[in-house]
């Protein structure tokens, strides 16, 4: 009986559970979740400062340079802010995906197009917390924090704008919470 | 052959919950949505019940088991890959980048399966035997980690499921993962220990409780996406308040629209 290969094997049996554990977990953590429980998960985040960033990245006028990269990371909240934004977007998709209750069909369109911001949001993020780690300053900091204010804004917008078409009785809770 | 009152008993659960399993799926009609997971449930219960009438018959029963392993493998990976379109096709269309992801994904437990066998070196009476050894490793592995790799792929992406896609996720992995725990045992330990028959006694449990939870899971519909009635109450109720204090606001003396 082999040592080296008892390692070998009982390394990879603990990763692959380790990951199916991850990932189970991950799938399953917002469904079957009511409305009211989906909404108190959504944590605030700061949004006339996400404005400011997103809007100079996707409705730029004049200056373009007037937000330094220092004040878009105290607009977004700092790393609190991005940690925040990195969990309301799973919850954002799940309440989206709730209101095709109503509306099947616009809802699994906005849904989806959520999806694909969110996206590019992680990569973003992903980005901004391996530079963060690595202690690095590069010269597409300021590229990845447009990126990830501009995704977050863009579900966030459809996300209102769904509930404001299919239910705006819960619309203004919404707006609150996020 | 040799059989004691153990094996005999987990035979006789195993196809019954595999008979049961296959007749829910295709009285509740879930072989349209699930084709593959029914061939293979039908092809397991049909196997079984092969090589119960062929327990007398020494090449006959070895024939039925060796070339049903074969089938089982190549229904195991479609069902693998059923589960990867339900999950990844929200429109019937794959979703960008979940596709490359979770190829890539594959390719990675291909090579780990591969490699984990390559070093495998079992205990055996025959060369044969360990190589039956090292193959059961090799499928198990690889189908453990392709299931799992979807997982991944759909909580990386955001990706939702609906429950009997889920109850198949859950039990499949859970299955697919003791299984591999047992066969990399029989790897390490090899076919002369005394533990192989108890560690494959424990797959086949392990089997059998996936069989009734997916039984459980595939008796039950799936919840309508219609809206509860005591839901929609509260909601025509917030309606209502939004409403009134939306009629207060335009209604206020200076705000009114003059006709």
């Amino acid at each position: 009986m082999s040592i080296p290969y008892l390692i070998v094997a009982g390394g990879t049996v603990l990763a692959t559970g380790v990951t199916l554990l991850w990932s189970m977990k991950g799938v399953s953590r917002l469904r079957d979740k009511e409305w009211d429980e989906l909404i108190e998960m959504l944590q605030p985040v700061h949004f006339r400062g996400l404005e400011l960033v997103a809007l100079d990245h996707i409705d730029p006028h004049g200056n373009q340079l007037k937000i330094e990269p220092g004040d878009m990371w105290a607009l977004l909240g700092g790393p609190e802010g991005l940690r925040r934004m990195k969990q309301n977007a799973d919850v954002m998709i799940a309440l989206a995906a709730y209101a095709s209750r109503w509306n099947m069909v616009e809802a699994s369109i906005v849904a989806e197009r959520m999806r694909q911001d969110a996206i590019m949001l992680r990569r973003a993020l992903f980005r901004v917390s391996l530079d963060a780690t690595l202690h690095r300053q590069p010269i597409r900091f300021p590229f990845y924090l447009h990126q990830a204010a501009s995704s977050y804004y863009l579900m966030l917008r459809r996300l209102l704008c769904l509930y404001e078409a299919n239910h705006a009785g819960l619309h203004p809770r919404l707006a609150a919470a996020l | 052959m040799g059989f004691n009152w153990e094996d005999i008993a987990l035979w006789i659960a195993a196809s019954a919950t595999l008979a049961v399993l296959f007749a829910i799926l295709v009285g509740k009609a879930r072989v349209k949505q699930f084709p593959f997971f029914t061939a293979l449930v039908g092809f397991d219960a049909f196997q079984s019940a092969a090589l119960f009438l062929a327990f007398n018959h020494a090449r006959v029963y070895e024939l039925v088991y060796w070339g049903g392993q074969v089938v089982d493998f190549f229904l195991q990976l479609a069902v693998v890959y059923e589960l990867a379109s339900q999950v990844f096709k929200p429109f019937g269309k794959w979703a960008s980048g979940a596709r490359s992801f979770w190829i890539a994904a594959c390719g990675l437990s291909l090579v780990a399966a591969l490699g984990l066998t390559f070093v495998a070196s079992p205990h055996a009476p025959t060369s044969a035997w360990a190589w039956v050894i090292k193959g059961d490793l090799f499928a198990v592995m690889f189908t453990c980690m392709a299931s799992i790799a979807v997982l991944v792929t759909a909580r990386r992406y955001g990706l939702g499921w609906r429950n009997h896609v889920m109850g198949l996720a859950q039990g499949w992995t859970f299955w697919a993962f003791v299984t591999f725990v047992v066969e990399t045992c029989h790897s390490y330990l090899g076919y002369t220990s005394a533990w192989y028959d108890r560690l494959g006694n424990i797959g086949t449990l392990a089997g059998i409780a996936a069989q009734i939870y997916w039984i459980f899971i595939f008796w039950q519909e799936e919840p309508s996406r219609a809206i509860s009635a005591e839901r929609h109450n509260i909601l025509i109720e917030q309606q209502r308040q939004l409403d009134y204090y939306v009629a207060k606001l335009v209604n206020r003396s200076g705000t009114r629209r003059s006709p």
